[in-house]
């Protein structure tokens, strides 16, 4: 609705005074709508409505005054500071929740963890080992470990024992991390595993001392989903000799930092 | 009977905040609600409202809202804040001794009628 010309010239003349530009819109509102509301209460009266228009505008006085006055209370200086400090606290809040859910939300991935993790990739390795073998263990391995970044652990693990007494041990591993950033490691890249017989499994499978063959003695696996602070890996352990009590999982990425998770072949429920 | 400007522009926020204390209200309403309670006696300056309103709500003593009207138009309405109400407070007790006392200087200075209607003692 367009304000009649004697407002808005009333109003323009009273802003025009308001240094702090932001302000000057929500004036120009709160004066029109006095003038309007004085208008009307002016033509229920009988007043002629160009008549109670110039009557509403001279009684708010003279706009320049008015203008000036107003000014003094909208200084442009203590405007932007509040704009700005009001950003400021806004992106101060926000950076605050952030790191409050990074730094103390380490014990929050436990509550995000679904029951299994969603995966195209259909059944996994410790599913499917549950039924290929008639000797096949369901490990609890209780374990963990703990890098600056990361902490492994392992929901899942079947061991399977199969005729000519070649063991396979397939399992779930879970990797959590603080920080989002670092979601997804190549846990399968960086992954070897040592029996407590000296004996080392890695991926392309390096010969043991005990002189199985190499390319059945392997540690591998896949990525799977991964979360902001967790990450899934299905992985498995082939050609395990069957006198080894105890596998220790290491990471090394690079040759750098090292991270060392220890679980037991022995004990377990039958599946 | 326009009410002296100088006895005014120091009643003024007194006055606003009066208003506001009886309920919330915008602008125009303040005025129309004055010239009511003052039978037509006050006639203030409009303009003056918004400077008072807008510094008394710089100092916290009054929020402002919008509300939309019946007729589809959004209003601006004040609030007096606690802050407010205590300020009201204050100047109600600053005005009352000040009439007081104004009202006690002008019984003491006021002739009886008697000696108004004599005039200067004559020998």
């Amino acid at each position: 609705m367009k304000a009649p010309t004697p407002f808005t010239d009333f109003c323009n003349a009273v802003c025009a005074q308001v240094r702090f530009r932001p302000d000057r819109a929500a004036i120009q509102t709160e004066l029109l709508d006095h003038l309007q509301d004085h208008a009307d209460a002016l033509k229920e009266r009988g007043v002629p409505i160009l008549d109670a228009r110039e009557e509403a505008v001279a009684a708010m006085g003279d706009p320049v005054e008015l203008g000036k006055a107003l000014d003094k209370l909208h200084s442009p200086l203590a405007g932007w500071l509040l704009a700005v400090l009001k950003w400021a606290s806004r992106l101060a809040a926000a950076a605050a929740i952030y790191f409050l859910i990074l730094f103390l939300g380490r014990d929050l991935p436990d509550l995000l963890d679904p029951a299994y993790p969603i995966t195209s990739r259909g059944v996994l390795y410790y599913q499917r080992g549950m039924e290929e073998t008639e000797n096949t263990v369901l490990l609890q391995p209780t374990a963990t470990a703990h890098t600056e970044d990361y902490t492994l652990s392992i929901p899942y693990a079947v061991l399977n024992t199969w005729e000519d007494g070649q063991r396979t041990l397939s399992y779930l591993l879970k990797v959590t991390h603080w920080n989002p950033w670092y979601r997804g490691p190549e846990v399968d890249a960086w992954l070897s595993a040592q029996d407590d017989l000296g004996n080392v499994y890695v991926d392309g499978g390096a010969s043991a001392e005990s002189g199985r063959l190499a390319d059945t003695c392997r540690s591998w696996g896949n990525p799977l989903t991964d979360y902001p602070f967790i990450s899934y890996y299905d992985m498995q352990v082939t050609g395990l000799d069957p006198d080894a009590t105890q596998l220790t999982l290491t990471l090394q990425p690079f040759g750098t930092w090292e991270c060392a998770l220890t679980l037991s072949l022995e004990g377990g429920e039958p599946s | 009977m326009k009410a002296d400007k100088n006895l005014l522009s120091g009643s003024t926020t007194l006055l606003v905040l009066s208003l506001l204390a009886s309920g919330d209200k915008y602008g125009y309403e303040m005025i129309a609600e004055l010239d009511a309670r003052s039978d037509h006696t006050f006639t203030l300056k409009e303009g003056t409202l918004y400077p008072i309103l807008h510094g008394l709500e710089k100092d916290g003593a009054v929020k402002s809202y919008t509300r939309e009207t019946d007729s589809n138009r959004t209003r601006k309405y004040y609030h007096i804040t606690r802050k407010g109400l205590r300020l009201l407070e204050e100047q109600k007790r600053e005005w009352t001794e000040f009439s007081e006392k104004v009202n006690a200087i002008l019984s003491a200075l006021a002739p009886t009628e008697g000696e108004a209607l004599a005039g200067p003692a004559s020998s």
